[in-house]
């Protein structure tokens, strides 16, 4: 799934990257805990968290996870929108409630 | 590898470097006093099932020690009845005596003379046993891994690849190092699935290194010949029970760090899960190593 296609099915913004028709997600993982994150999920996985911490960027980098969307509304600090673009790391903000956003994303057929 | 490389592999690791009588004795000592018969010393050694026993006078200074042999002689010379004082050894004829024959026990005494704990070969080995347990080695091959991890002690002093000073307030930027070696890596041409897993583990490394120990530490890598060696170290206050930390939902981690998306008790299984080797020595109040090696060709 295209990453345009998770901005218009959750409703979310670009809080940080470009191009979101040209980056392509084959799997979801929604977690706010990192170590699960590191522990089960894979290279073009998209992260979906209610965290806003620097380690969600670091997390997606060793895992080459190309995405992150960010639930529940929070707002992304201006420190992680830095190391999202300097890593390359797309990162997307929605109001929704992880549950839902899951929901929207797992109907649109973007499995775990 | 023979006993002698064994133990030259022990000590090249510094494992018991920090061991001293103390730490190694049984303190729980069954001693006689000159005036006790030889018989007694007999039935103690035999309901006991030790050795040796040491003699101490009333204020329980060491005044000598009696072993099975002697007590072989005492039956033979018909003795069994008379003093240990009669026929033990004088101190000064065991320490003469230690530093001339292979003997099995050593009193520990302080320097008043008062005997405060024994040393049988057993402790010792028992003490051995005891520092393993913080030596935690997930694989079937200990010993090559506890062999290749005392060579590499030498290669990380002098030429690690790849060093990150770990210096970490809370989380603020933990993973930097992680990221650092994953570029590195990168640049070494290694595989992409070998590099996520060794960044992944020493993004955990370096992470428990923030949570656990000030924040305070150091991240270094030797990538050669297809194969990657991750060491973190920091300088404690270390891993009270290592078994329990490598159990899956284990933590001691703070409900701060938690918040943060941390501190699940994941870290060191991780760690494991992803690395082909992996050996951890800490201790309560000790510094932590953690080496973890990964081969390219199980990818």
């Amino acid at each position: 799934m295209k990453l345009s296609e998770v901005l218009e099915i959750t409703g979310a913004t670009c809080v940080a990257g470009e191009r979101l028709d040209s980056v392509e997600v084959t799997h979801a993982f929604a977690s706010d805990l990192m170590s699960d994150v590191l522990a089960m999920s894979g290279p073009g996985t998209l992260l979906i968290t209610g965290l806003t911490t620097p380690q969600i960027i670091r997390t997606a980098q060793m895992l080459d996870l190309p995405a992150i969307l960010v639930v529940r509304g929070k707002v992304v600090p201006q420190d992680v929108v830095d190391l999202a673009r300097a890593t390359g790391i797309v990162v997307l903000a929605t109001r929704d409630i992880m549950y839902v956003t899951s929901g929207k994303l797992y109907a649109r057929g973007l499995s775990g | 590898m023979s006993l002698e490389q064994s133990a030259e592999a022990l000590r090249y690791l510094g494992l018991f470097s920090n061991f001293d009588a103390s730490s190694v004795m049984s303190t729980a000592v069954y001693a006689l006093h000159p005036e006790d018969r030889v018989a007694a010393a007999r039935t103690l050694m035999r309901e006991k099932s030790i050795s040796g026993v040491p003699i101490v006078d009333a204020d329980f200074r060491l005044v000598g020690l009696i072993s099975v042999s002697k007590i072989i002689e005492a039956l033979a010379d018909g003795r069994l009845a008379d003093s240990v004082d009669s026929v033990h050894d004088s101190l000064e004829t065991m320490l003469a005596c230690f530093q001339r024959f292979k003997f099995g026990r050593f009193p520990v005494i302080e320097e008043d003379g008062k005997l405060i704990g024994m040393i049988a070969d057993t402790d010792v080995l028992s003490a051995i046993v005891r520092s393993f347990y913080s030596v935690y080695v997930h694989d079937q091959r200990r010993m090559m891994t506890i062999g290749s991890f005392s060579a590499l002690s030498e290669k990380f002093e002098n030429s690690a690849d790849f060093v990150y000073d770990i210096r970490c307030e809370g989380l603020e930027n933990a993973g930097e190092g992680s990221a650092g070696l994953k570029a590195f890596l990168q640049s070494k041409g290694f595989s992409e699935s070998i590099i996520r897993r060794a960044s992944v583990c020493a993004y955990e490394a370096e992470i428990n290194v923030c949570i656990h120990a000030g924040g305070r530490g150091s991240l270094r890598a030797i990538a050669r010949n297809g194969e990657i060696i991750v060491r973190v170290e920091d300088e404690g206050p270390g891993i009270e029970n290592i078994d329990l930390a490598m159990k899956e939902g284990w933590s001691t981690a703070t409900d701060a760090i938690r918040e943060k998306g941390f501190g699940a008790g994941m870290g060191l299984p991780n760690i494991r899960r992803f690395s082909d080797h992996l050996v951890i020595i800490s201790g309560k109040g000790k510094p932590t190593k953690v080496e973890m090696i990964f081969l390219a060709d199980k990818d």
